[in-house]
């Protein structure tokens, strides 16, 4: 019934790629597209080729590297001057680019011509699924090429959507770039630090092997370093400052920001507030009101100053909540702990709205419940923590359940504090 | 003559003590096995109809059965102290005819034991295994429980020396007791590490077989390569050591990277390849030379060869010929040993097993490449890598399955049938058995595909977009009711969930 030796009915991937086909594409297709679709065929498997060749698909990558070569002294054939026949050596280094050069001009017509005549020659013709096949080849290698390119000149504000990371050109980055390449190329030719012709070959080189998983893996493994990453984020400046300030900064601020102010007459309520130590009592009130009121992760009701007014003493009180936001990055294999990129938000934040957040001056817990202000106290004994949310690895939010992708986590962290105004 | 014919009564003499002495042994030792066989029959009726007062019978029976086997142990023991005394005395280094009697008698006879043993102990899975320490060949001998094995095995341990000597030292009189191969022979090593290695010699015939394409021009890049590499290497020497590191870190790694990691995965075959390489053509065009002589031929026929030649008659053959098996033995444990760290190499540290380990090897092999050609002195100073963070994305994928209804008896009533990967529409092979599809009741009893995990922020949506999913699957003639598609019989919807890798 399960049909699966280890007894477990598994569920299959979603594909919805491939369609079922019904009906022939040649039935919905104009004549003039598919016409114009047959003429271009060869064209098409001509730049998919090449496209292979530059994303290094191949069941064959020592003749990749053979072209690669080929390529390369035919470069240095073509530039070179001219052909120094006294010199032995350089004479043979022309020889060996003529060779070349004449064998990547005839490998390059062979394989065209072998292309137009094995299509032509061919006993069925291409059916028109058949070219969509190639066409939606061509454009998923077109994308990976995109993308490739993308991660110089990209933003690195990705949006997730069904994993897929989509990446959009950078203007800024575009100009900086050609800002810094510029002048360096023209440094380079003008006091001669290279060969032009050394240069090119070069470049060609870098081109060819850029989209290759090579190169694509050398630059995953490489951005596994820290300090790579420090410098990169340090170049392209990626994150925007956030302000350090002290607690008593904050609780300035957080006074200030607090719009609405809730009076309460402790005379109004019931006697046993009236007494000594009566405000931890009603600081558990306080507290249930506001976990009452809060709707999910929405800590409006901290947005009041609630100031609590007593006749029988003569006091008042002002209470605010400090709410904290803590980071956490979880570093290989499982370790969660609150040593961040120095690039990235610290790991202890003031926090104000979802907007507003202040770099707290101290960096754990113990140390900020030891810099209260003068005349002000903890209301509450401990602190309340709240559920952590787990993010991937740009704090991009996935939930609240710890899982592969999850990289970062952040919580809020809540107490209560009073001071007698 | 006086001399021969005094031998020869002193050969009798022993002959005649020998033979008395054995059979006195031998029908002590059979009466002991019988008794205690007997004892253990009794024993067993005993512990099969006890079932009621089995914690008072439990210690009495542990301590008889441990008396069993002290009995057994200490028959063994006399019988090989019997003997090896026999043979301390005897300090010539070829083994003759009187010792390999009294060999093959005590091992017959401790092979017996070894083998009732056994019996017992595979019979009764209680007894306690108190010998096993006393006796260090038991763990080998529990593997092969037949009784040649055994007797093969007591045998050898027996004639043999324990310490075999080196081959060089073979034609010497006299062996040095600082020999360094300590490990003695033994045919269940011997047939396991065969075993081993016809598990691992698809790996060495396809290394061999790479290498005989390779200078066959089977496949002409490869080859032209290969001399290419060959050919910059003797002009620059340092490459011998530079290829290596590169291999490692763009031959082994990057490739395992991809794998894990599913960079690049085409799903695209074309139906046919059109356009042909040049180059392949050249190389191709003359037609391939086949490879007429069997290269394992003659190596197929040697050993055995060599096996017939060996000269029996010589004194020191039978010492030579179980060293040569003892090489032998180790050779194949050597062999399985290199390619075990091989295969490990391969597969663990280069394979992202653990991601930061093969990072680093990876960065280091990068590190050393470039260094090593400009000042090999700084290679030992600048070996600090740094922190390394690892926090590659995994695979995310979709998966999907239908969640069906089946119509009830009161129209517009639908009751749940079941959770099933098939759409299961008019055409569906069950449907057309008039079979319900393969599928589970509950969503908890769906497991995702095999070495995915589900995601735990993720749970089951419901894809509303109906018509789109319908269209994919050429389903657009049936009705579209909300996110239901309802045929005459059932209705279902279709729900997707993220899974991980």
């Amino acid at each position: 019934m399960l049909g699966n030796s280890d007894n477990v009915y598994r569920v299959k991937f979603a594909n919805n790629k491939t369609k079922v086909q019904k009906v022939a594409l040649i039935v919905n297709t104009p004549f003039s597209v598919t016409a114009a679709l047959y003429k271009l065929y060869p064209l098409l498997i001509i730049w998919d080729n090449v496209l292979n060749h530059l994303l290094w698909i191949t069941n064959d990558t020592p003749l990749h590297i053979l072209y690669l070569i080929i390529c390369c002294l035919s470069i240095n054939y073509l530039l070179s001057e001219k052909l120094d026949c006294v010199n032995f050596e350089a004479f043979l280094a022309s020889l060996i680019g003529f060779i070349t050069t004449s064998f990547n001009w005839y490998s390059f017509t062979y394989y065209i011509n072998s292309v137009l005549i094995q299509i032509n020659d061919s006993e069925e013709a291409p059916t028109l699924e058949d070219i969509y096949f190639v066409l939606n080849r061509i454009t998923d290698k077109n994308l990976i090429i995109k993308n490739n390119l993308l991660k110089i000149i990209g933003t690195t504000n990705t949006i997730t959507d069904n994993s897929i990371n989509y990446k959009y050109f950078c203007i800024k980055k575009f100009i900086i770039c050609i800002l810094l390449l510029t002048p360096f190329q023209f440094f380079t030719f003008y006091f001669r630090f290279i060969d032009s012709k050394k240069y090119i070959v070069w470049l060609f080189v870098a081109v060819y092997l850029y989209n290759s998983s090579w190169l694509e893996v050398t630059g995953y493994l490489l951005w596994r370093i820290v300090w790579v990453r420090k410098l990169y984020c340090g170049f392209w400046n990626t994150n925007s400052k956030l302000q350090c300030i002290t607690m008593k900064d904050f609780i300035l601020l957080l006074s200030a920001y607090l719009k609405d102010v809730i009076n309460i007459d402790l005379n109004e309520l019931q006697n046993n507030y009236n007494q000594e130590g009566a405000i931890f009592d009603l600081a558990k009130e306080i507290r249930r009101s506001i976990d009452e009121n809060s709707v999910d992760n929405q800590y409006n009701m901290t947005q009041y100053k609630i100031i609590l007014s007593e006749n029988y003493l003569n006091n008042k009180y002002e209470i605010i909540e400090i709410i904290i936001q803590q980071n956490e990055r979880k570093w290989y294999p499982d370790n969660w702990n609150n040593n961040l990129l120095s690039y990235e938000k610290p790991s202890l934040l003031y926090y104000i709205s979802q907007n507003i957040l202040k770099v707290s001056e101290l960096k754990n817990l113990e140390d900020i419940e030891t810099s209260l202000p003068l005349h002000w106290d903890w209301l509450e004994n401990d602190w309340k923590y709240g559920r952590w949310i787990y993010s991937d690895t740009n704090w991009n939010i996935l939930g609240t359940e710890d899982s592969l992708n999850a990289y970062t986590r952040t919580r809020i962290i809540k107490r209560l504090v009073f001071c007698q105004i | 003559m006086t001399e021969n014919v005094n031998e020869k009564t002193a050969a009798a003499k022993d002959k005649g003590i020998i033979r008395k002495f054995l059979e006195n042994k031998y029908d002590q030792l059979l009466n002991s096995i019988l008794d205690v066989t007997e004892d253990q029959i009794v024993l067993k009726s005993k512990l099969a109809h006890s079932d009621v007062a089995e914690n008072q019978i439990d210690r009495k029976q542990k301590r008889k059965l441990n008396h069993i086997d002290n009995l057994l142990l200490d028959r063994e023991i006399e019988g090989l102290n019997y003997f090896t005394e026999q043979q301390t005395v005897v300090s010539n280094p070829t083994i003759n005819n009187k010792e390999l009697i009294y060999h093959a008698i005590s091992t017959f006879i401790n092979a017996s034991i070894d083998k009732i043993r056994l019996d017992r102990m595979t019979k009764s899975s209680s007894l306690p295994a108190t010998q096993e320490k006393n006796d260090t060949s038991i763990d080998t001998i529990l593997e092969n429980d037949t009784f040649l094995d055994i007797f093969m095995e007591r045998l050898l341990s027996r004639i043999i020396r324990d310490k075999l000597p080196e081959r060089e030292h073979i034609t010497e009189k006299e062996t040095s007791h600082k020999e360094k191969h300590a490990q003695l022979v033994s045919p269940s090593i011997l047939a396991s590490n065969l075993g081993k290695m016809s598990k691992q010699l698809n790996s060495i015939f396809e290394f061999q077989d790479s290498f005989i394409r390779l200078l066959t021009w089977k496949t002409p890049s490869y080859t032209i390569l290969t001399l290419l590499i060959i050919s910059l290497i003797l002009f620059h020497p340092l490459y011998l050591i530079l290829l290596p590191i590169l291999y490692i870190a763009y031959g082994l790694i990057t490739p395992s990277y991809t794998q894990k990691h599913n960079l690049r995965n085409f799903d695209y075959h074309l139906k046919k390849q059109y356009g042909k390489s040049l180059l392949e053509v050249i190389s191709s065009g003359g037609k391939p030379v086949a490879c007429t002589s069997n290269p394992f031929k003659d190596q197929i026929n040697d050993p055995i060869e060599d096996l017939n030649l060996v000269d029996w008659e010589d004194s020191n053959s039978g010492l030579k010929f179980i060293t040569t098996i003892r090489d032998f033995q180790n050779m194949t444990t050597n062999l399985l040993a290199l390619t075990n760290s091989i295969s490990k190499f391969i597969y663990e540290t280069a394979s992202f097993k653990d991601e930061r380990k093969t990072t680093i090897l990876f960065l280091k092999c990068i590190q050393r490449s470039t260094t090593k050609k400009n000042n090999l002195e700084t290679v030992g100073q600048k070996n600090e890598i740094g922190n390394i963070i690892i926090d590659t994305t995994p695979q995310i994928k979709e998966i999907e399955i239908f969640e069906i209804y089946r119509k009830g008896l009161i129209p517009g009533e639908w009751k749940f049938f079941l959770y099933s990967n098939n759409v299961f529409d008019y055409n569906d092979q069950y449907r057309k058995a008039q079979k319900s599809p393969p599928g589970v009741k509950t969503l908890d009893e769906l497991y995702p595909p095999k070495t995915w995990k589900f995601d735990n922020n993720s749970t089951w949506n419901i894809d509303k977009n109906v018509q789109e999913w319908a269209y994919y699957r050429g389903l657009l003639d049936l009705e579209i009711d909300k996110e239901f598609l309802c045929d005459n019989m059932f209705k279902r919807r279709r729900l997707t969930r993220k899974v991980l890798k």
